[in-house]
Parts: C-alpha cells; structure tokens; sequence
C-alpha cells in the first residue's frame, strides 16, 4: 500500500512520464497475454502462402459448399480451398455488368432479369477457389479438377480456367507471409523497447524520492518498488482488458512477468542523489 | 591492507542467544579492534583524490552515545571523513568498521551540506518523508513529534513555504528536522549550522543534546566553527590537511 501510494504521488509529480509507463506495462502484457489473438487480428492474411496456380469454381448453391471445400483442403497438391458466398459472387456479377456501358448493362441486366424470372438461367450459385501448391504438376492440377467435378457432380458444377497469380499479386503474398510470421514478433520487440524506455525514463522521476525515502526511513529497494506497481497493476487488470480479444495465453504472462523482472532487476543500483 | 567490516553490536540482536558473563572484558577490543560499545572504528586509514591526500593515518573510533565535533579548515577533509563514516566513500588503505555496513544496523541519518531538499514541494511535504509507520504507532505521534521540533526550531508558521521559496536558515532547519523525524541512532551532520546565528545553532545542539540523553542519539558533527562548537559539550576532533591533530573534550583545549 505505501509504494502503491509512492506510485501515485509520483504520477502526480510525472503525469507525462509515468503514465508513459503505465501505458507501455499495459501494451507490453496485452500484447505478450494475446500474441495468437492479435496475429489472427492484424497479421494473418489468406494470400500469405497462396502463390500456386488456382482456378474458380462456381458450384449449385444447393450443394454444401463448405464440404466440397474441406475435402478438397486434404487433398494433396491443394494449398487453400476457400469458399466464396452467393451475395459475393452475386456482386461480381453485377461489377462485371457495371463494367459495360450504362445502356447496354441495363438492357444485360433486363434482360438477364426476364431470364431469371423464366427460370431460364439460374444464378444461384456459390463459389470455390482451389489455389494448387507451387510447383505441382498440371496432370495433378487436372486430377484435382476431375475429382471436384465427380464430387459435386459435372451438371452442378463450373470449372473457369486455371490462371497463374501475377507478379505483383506474388509480392504482396510474400510481404504477407512475412508479416504472419514477423509482425506480432516485431510488435511485441517494439513493446519492449517502449517498457525500457519508459521504465528508464520514469526512474528518474522517482530517483530522488527513493533516494529520501532510503535516507530518511528505514526501507531498501524503493526504487525498484515503486517501479513494480507498474507491472503488478498491469496483471492484476490487465487481463480483464485482455478478455476483449479473448483467453489470455497464461504462459505468455509468465514471460510478461519474467521481462518486467528483468526490467526491475536493471534498476537494482542503489540510489543517489545525482541521479 | 584495506578492509571494511561491521561491527558485532550484540544489543542490536535481539534474537541472539546471551553467552555467558565476561567480567574481566566489559570494553575490551575484540579481534577486529572494536568493542561492543563502538559504533565507528576507523584504524590507520587513508584516502587520496588523484594525488592529493584527504585523508592519512586517522585512528578514530566513536562511542555509542558520543557527541563528536570534528572540526577544521576547509579542505581539512571533514566531509570525506563523514563520508567514510556513512560508508558512501571507500578508503585506500586502513580498516573501517561502520554500522552502515551491517544488516539491521544501528540507523544513521544525515544532514548534507546541500541540504537535499525537494524543492517543487513545501517544507511541511519535506518533513513528511520522514514518516515511516513502522517507527510511528500513529500518524499523530509523528504530527506531534514534528510539530514539537517545529516550535522549538521557531518554523511553525512557515512550513507550507515551498523548499525552494525557503531562505537558507529555514532550509537548514527544515534538513534537520527531517533528520530528526526518522529516530536516527546516529546522525551525521554536515555542517548542519553554517547558516545559522549563534542563538540558533545553540538552540539546534540543545535538542540534539536532548535526543543524545533522553534517547542516546549518536552525534558526529562536522563544523568549521571551532569557537561554536567549543561551547558545547562534546569530543572535538580536529583535523588539519587531512590529518587527524587533535582529539579530546572541548573543555581541554
């Protein structure tokens, strides 16, 4: 309670710099705390390793498209089957009608409109995108074909080309890639970095308190005691903040708590007036 | 060859099992050259800064319950001998026993020569540092206690003054209360009366005289003034060039 107090009175003193502090303990354990969460959040994108050759499936919304596509996810030489929603594809359609020219889209549209009403041509359709893995054969690329079209059965199903992801489209699933694997790591160096700092900067706001405190009663390590709220009321709150973006990895926190000690353990210097 | 140990002060031990009686030996050195009733022990010690001498050969020890003058010239080394009794400065050669090197030692307390005032707060917060809730039952004891030494000090009615709004007198009070506050059993002061008047610095010895028989404070006082600290009761130490030349009660000089 005394250094909770201490604590508090030097927020008083340092708004700026010891709310610094209390911010970066509060990113440092969220981010460590929900490292998973935050990766899926932010960093994890399905382009990340889907390089290979794909083509477009359109499938009768009637089947399970959802089936069709986890079946075809376990089937080697598939690196991603994802599924794309009717209203998605419905507004394909209409961006592709939009691409002509207004008269012409409105007399498509009419006429795909009078069509529809005779039940002509039915666009009820859901959609599949199978990406192949890099460097598989185009007999294999076929097999996998023949095996959608048998599954879902030929007069059900849609196959468009196979195309080849262009340059620019490899690029950003590369940078992708790299952030999935890098990002978080980096966002939780730089939430280190940010403690350190901090914890540098708001000691020396407490320095001379502590000093006064050694001095003049009979207490030791006060420094690195008042520093230890810091961290202390970052895990006793923290993981009420932490249940937004979902279970807490427990043993993230312990690392949490394994950095702050380390953090403190570098303020272990007795203090001095000077300083 | 330079040593710095801690002094065995047994009455500092509660939980320490009593040996048996030794009549014959009441004050007799122990192994390491201090006895029981020492606080400080410095035997033959030296110090340098670069090539000038601050300290050489000083054989000095202080009693539980002393009030010691060390005086001089400035530059005699008087604060560097403080400094060494308050462990803050390691010697060159020579043996220093000290209770700041001992867990749960005796509690030295000081009065710096600067002061080490928190400006940005009033004297009252300054004085406030000292509370420490284990020496204190209640919060009143220590308001009591401080307002006592306030109006014996004649500062009552300016402690909501800021530090740094203070006028040098008020500062040096203000250090020395603080100093008090924190129930020290020793108190090493720098100085503690350089900018005071003659009245007033009597009127400083006098409560730590006080403190020294109603609560056996140890005093280890460090002043420039000769003539002052003539008047008051106390060993005198006198040190010239860093040279320890002089030891024996003022009366005697």
């Amino acid at each position: 309670m005394f250094y909770l107090a201490q604590f508090f009175k030097a927020l008083k003193i340092a708004p700026v710099r010891g709310g610094l502090f209390l911010i970066s303990t509060f990113l440092l354990l969220i981010s460590l705390g929900e490292m998973d969460a935050l990766e899926k959040k932010y960093f994890h994108s399905e382009n990340a390793r889907m390089t290979g050759a794909y083509f477009y499936a359109l499938i009768s919304s009637k089947e399970n498209n959802l089936a069709v596509a986890r079946k075809l996810r376990v089937l080697p030489g598939v690196e991603q089957a994802i599924t794309l929603s009717e209203k998605k594809i419905k507004l394909e359609v209409e961006r592709l009608l939009g691409a002509f020219k207004k008269d012409l889209a409105t007399e498509l549209q009419d006429e795909l409109h009078n069509e529809l009403k005779n039940d002509l041509i039915n666009l009820e359709f859901t959609g599949i995108k199978v990406v192949f893995q890099e460097n598989i054969t185009q007999r294999t690329q076929q097999l996998i074909r023949d095996y959608l079209s048998r599954l879902v059965g030929t007069d059900k199903v849609t196959l468009g080309p196979i195309k080849k992801p262009n340059e620019e489209f490899k690029k950003n699933a590369q940078l992708a890639l790299f952030l999935k694997d890098w990002g978080i790591i980096g966002v939780v160096f730089l939430c280190v970095l940010f403690w350190f700092s901090s914890l540098q900067i708001f000691s020396k706001v407490i320095a001379k308190q502590s000093y006064l405190l050694e001095q003049f009663q009979r207490k030791k390590f006060v420094r690195i005691k008042i520093l230890g709220v810091g961290p202390l009321l970052a895990l006793a709150f923290g993981p009420l903040v932490m249940f937004i973006f979902g279970q807490p990895q427990e043993v993230n926190l312990l690392f949490f708590t394994g950095i702050a000690c380390l953090g403190l353990m570098t303020q272990l210097r007795k203090s001095t007036w000077n300083t | 060859m330079y040593q710095q140990t801690s002094t065995d002060f047994s009455s500092n031990r509660p939980n320490r099992p009593n040996r048996p009686n030794r009549p014959n030996r009441p004050n007799r050195p122990n192994t390491l050259g201090a006895t029981a009733s020492n606080y400080f022990y410095l035997e033959d010690i030296s110090l340098k800064f670069g090539n000038i001498p601050a300290l050489s050969s000083i054989q000095l020890t202080i009693e539980r319950g002393e009030i010691l003058f060390i005086t001089g010239a400035s530059g005699a080394g008087k604060t560097t001998l403080l400094k060494v009794l308050a462990g803050h400065t390691k010697v060159d050669s020579g043996r220093v026993e000290s209770p700041c090197f001992m867990r749960n030692g005796p509690f030295i307390s000081e009065i710096f020569q600067d002061l080490r005032l928190m400006n940005k707060a009033s004297c009252d917060d300054n004085l406030n540092i000292s509370y420490d809730p284990a020496l204190y039952a209640k919060k009143a004891d220590f308001e009591q206690d401080k307002q006592e030494l306030c109006r014996i000090l004649g500062v009552s009615d300016r402690l909501h003054l800021k530090a740094q709004d203070a006028n040098g007198g008020l500062k040096q009070k203000i250090a020395i209360i603080r100093s008090l506050l924190c129930k020290p059993d020793i108190l090493i002061a720098d100085e503690p009366t350089c900018s005071l008047d003659v009245e007033n610095a009597k009127k400083i010895f006098d409560v730590l005289n006080l403190y020294n028989t109603k609560r056996g404070l140890t005093v280890v006082w460090a002043s420039h003034n000769r003539d002052l600290v003539k008047q008051f009761t106390g060993r005198i130490v006198h040190l010239d060039g860093g040279k320890l030349v002089y030891s024996g009660h003022a009366c005697f000089i």
